[in-house]
């Protein structure tokens, strides 16, 4: 109980690999729909989309953020029910 | 770690018990809290005073809050700081969003939006997109880690300089929650007030006591029960109004996906009336007005007024602000201890996506408020004759949230006679929307649930700092169980106090350091936190220095520019100062980092521990533990 525990280290080194390669892309695509767009609002703007948005104002307020919450349910769920289960990292019960 | 004897996780299937019951709990309060509301607006019908309407809103959900208060009373330590951990993540989302989502969003935002156009998208998206951050690189580690607050996990991680490390963490989380929550106190003074007609200093009183029957008996467990009511009442109360004048005004009750067409209304307006246009970018120009008010209102010689319009147009203010807000989200401290309280770090990624989408709801729908509130002032408002303005206007005329001035004397509203408080825009919808009383008081009764929810995790994560962090773990490691537990329920009465003695004075300082909160929690905790997890190398000495520095900077740019805005790069307001805090604290960290000795083995093994997504954390025990003997490998055995 007290003592540490052992450390598989290769397989951990694996693990954390993969998790990097998964966190890294995801992070990319957080930048790109965060970052590209703003600086061309102005001329996006003139595209009207759905109902009549201004296209830079729809990635902002609705697009961006929808992308958001995708983003983090991949990542959870990759994680946990692909990349854990890959190197047995699940809940012992 | 004094851990509590008998106090084990719950297993799989008691957990899923556990979750089947509370969606019953909600599920039923959410269909009486419809019916409650459809009961008043036939009592109103048959003539029931708005007055006591008002008062039935704030007395049931008042009570409400109370009784959950007093039903999870607790005597465990683990209870009182993490709710035990066995919050489904479902659940913790919820009450994330209801902690998250203060009074400056339900009632503010939209306003804010209202008024800055494109500009005010910073907000929606830098609120949204530190939750892909959060659950990326911070939430299953800080749960993995496992302990009770974030000055806990600064500490242990830089364990070297453990007392001093866990004293500066504590004292940037007691600045920053005490700026907000001061801000959520006043909201509630404020909702109280324009609602309910009662006096801003008893409003402010009486939201008090309504934080403290919670937060005072149960602390993280009942919060956490009555976070997740409040979120149900905040989204319905948000989300209701806005659809129904959707409905009055396309024909379609979907505002989300119509405000598209009040946008494109709202240029035309523009053009016909040459007005700025709303969804053009970048349009603001750096100035001290706010410093010369704050600086009047305390008695001081304001600066010089100073306007600086070089960078009108450039996108960098934008995209700065924006990522300040996503790192200051992430390191919010009521935020992160949200995380300690779920079951398991495979749990946290799942909670993080909840929290997101819950908070997305009300973040989708803000700018649909502002566009639809400013088509209908473009339109039947500005440029009427002042004399036959809707019906609408009187009453928020009355309260000075509205003022028209007839500047020419020609009997009509131009748009520059017309200057309108942000919070109006949310206020005023129900009305403009031709709905009952009934619903303006669900409204305030969702601002209420939206200020106390925030406050309630702020006074907790303030308390704890003190009690835990500086009395438990810095002044008096073996103080005896009870006396720490008392001495939490003191500070929370102790900071509930001082954030009640600093919202009366209603300081414009108070509203600016909460905007500025988030740029000392990029500045100190972010990268503290993030290397500690994804850098081995990261030590004590250049975490430290990171926090110092990152907090001095942030201060200098912070101050310098909010007084003189000639001070300034690239245009970055005050409000971006985080910026160059976190800048500091990333290249000291590094830097201070990699010229002094590595952290121990011990530490670094407990970085591998960290990222592992499964079992308990084995920490160093304090003093002369294992770990202390440098090189020791594990041995072989279990």
């Amino acid at each position: 109980m007290t003592s540490t525990p052992q450390v598989d280290t290769s397989r951990l080194e694996a693990y954390w690999r993969e998790q990097w390669r998964l966190m890294l892309t995801l992070l990319v695509i957080w930048f790109a729909v965060t970052y590209l767009h703003p600086p061309f609002a102005a001329s996006l703007n003139k595209i009207k989309i759905l109902t009549g948005f201004p296209l830079g104002y729809w990635l902002a307020s609705q697009f961006s953020i929808t992308v958001y919450v995708i983003l983090i349910f991949i990542y959870a769920l990759t994680m946990n029910n692909v990349i854990d289960k890959k190197y047995g990292y699940e809940e012992e019960e | 770690m004094a851990q509590e004897a008998g106090y084990t996780p719950l297993t799989r299937t008691q957990l899923s018990e556990f979750r089947r019951r509370l969606a019953r709990y909600y599920g039923a309060f959410f269909v009486f809290l419809i019916v409650f509301t459809l009961v008043l607006y036939l009592l109103e019908r048959a003539g029931l005073p708005h007055r006591f309407i008002g008062y039935a809103f704030i007395f049931l959900t008042l009570a409400l809050y109370a009784f959950i208060g007093i039903l999870n009373f607790t005597r465990r330590l683990e209870e009182y700081y993490v709710a035990g951990r066995r919050v489904p993540a479902i659940f913790n989302g919820m009450a994330t969003g209801a902690d998250w989502m203060s009074a400056a969003s339900f009632i503010s935002m939209a306003g804010t939006l209202w008024l800055l156009g494109y500009d005010g998208l910073a907000y929606i998206m830098g609120w949204t997109g530190g939750y892909v951050l959060l659950a990326l690189l911070f939430a299953p580690y800080i749960r993995k880690f496992g302990q009770y607050t974030i000055p806990d996990f600064v500490a242990t991680r830089y364990g070297e300089r453990a007392r001093l490390a866990r004293f500066i963490a504590a004292i940037c989380a007691i600045i920053v929650s005490l700026a907000y929550v001061t801000a959520q106190v006043s909201g509630v003074g404020i909702v109280m007030s324009r609602f309910f007609g009662l006096d801003y200093r008893v409003g402010v009183f009486v939201g008090l006591a309504g934080v403290l029957v919670c937060s005072f008996l149960g602390g993280m467990k009942s919060i956490t029960w009555t976070q997740v009511a409040q979120y149900i009442i905040l989204i319905v109360a948000y989300l209701i109004p806005v659809t129904f004048l959707s409905a009055k005004l396309t024909g379609v009750p979907f505002p989300q996906l119509m405000y598209g067409k009040a946008l494109s209304e709202i240029t035309q307006l523009e053009q016909a009336m040459n007005l700025s246009s709303y969804v053009q970018p970048f349009k603001q120009a750096l100035s001290n007005a706010s410093a010369i008010q704050a600086f009047q209102q305390i008695g001081l010689t304001p600066p010089q007024p100073i306007t600086v319009r070089d960078w009108v147009g450039t996108p960098w203010q934008f995209l700065a602000f924006t990522l300040c807000l996503m790192a200051g989200t992430v390191g919010l401290p009521h935020i992160l201890v949200r995380y300690y309280t779920v079951p398991s770090p495979k749990e946290a990624r799942i909670s993080v996506g909840w929290s997101l989408l819950f908070i997305w709801l009300l973040y989708v729908t803000a700018p649909a408020y502002a566009a639809f509130s400013r088509w209908e002032v473009l339109q039947n408002v500005v440029g009427q004759p002042i004399s036959a303005l809707p019906e609408w206007t009187a009453n928020w005329i009355r309260t000075g949230l509205l003022k028209i001035t007839d500047a020419n004397n020609d009997g009509i509203l131009q748009f520059s006679e017309l200057s309108i408080n942000g919070d109006i825009v949310v206020l005023a919808t129900p009305e403009i929307a031709g709905l009952p009383f009934t619903i303006a008081a669900l409204v305030a009764a969702g601002g209420l649930a939206a200020a106390l929810s925030t406050a309630d995790g702020l006074l907790l994560v303030i308390s704890t700092a003190v009690a835990h962090d500086i009395y438990a773990k810095i002044i008096d490691p073996n103080a005896p169980y009870g006396r720490r537990f008392l001495l939490s329920r003191i500070m929370i009465l102790v900071a509930a106090f001082i954030a009640a003695l600093l919202a009366i004075p209603q300081f414009a300082l108070i509203v600016q350091l909460v905007a500025w909160a988030f740029s000392l929690a990029a500045s100190t905790f972010f990268p503290v936190v993030l290397l500690g997890i994804f850098w081995k190398r990261a030590n004590a000495n250049g975490a430290i220095a990171g926090m110092l520095g990152g907090l001095i900077a942030c201060f200098v740019y912070m101050i310098g520019n909010y007084i003189d805005p000639r001070f300034n790069v690239l245009g970055l307001s005050h409000l971006s100062a985080g910026i160059f805090g976190m800048l500091a604290n990333f290249i000291l960290l590094i830097v201070v980092s990699l010229a002094t000795a590595p952290a121990p083995k011990y530490i670094q093994d407990m970085v591998d521990q960290l990222r592992i997504p499964v079992g308990e954390m084995h920490l160093p025990a304090p003093g002369p533990a294992p770990g202390t003997a440098p090189g020791v490998a594990p041995a072989g055995q279990d």
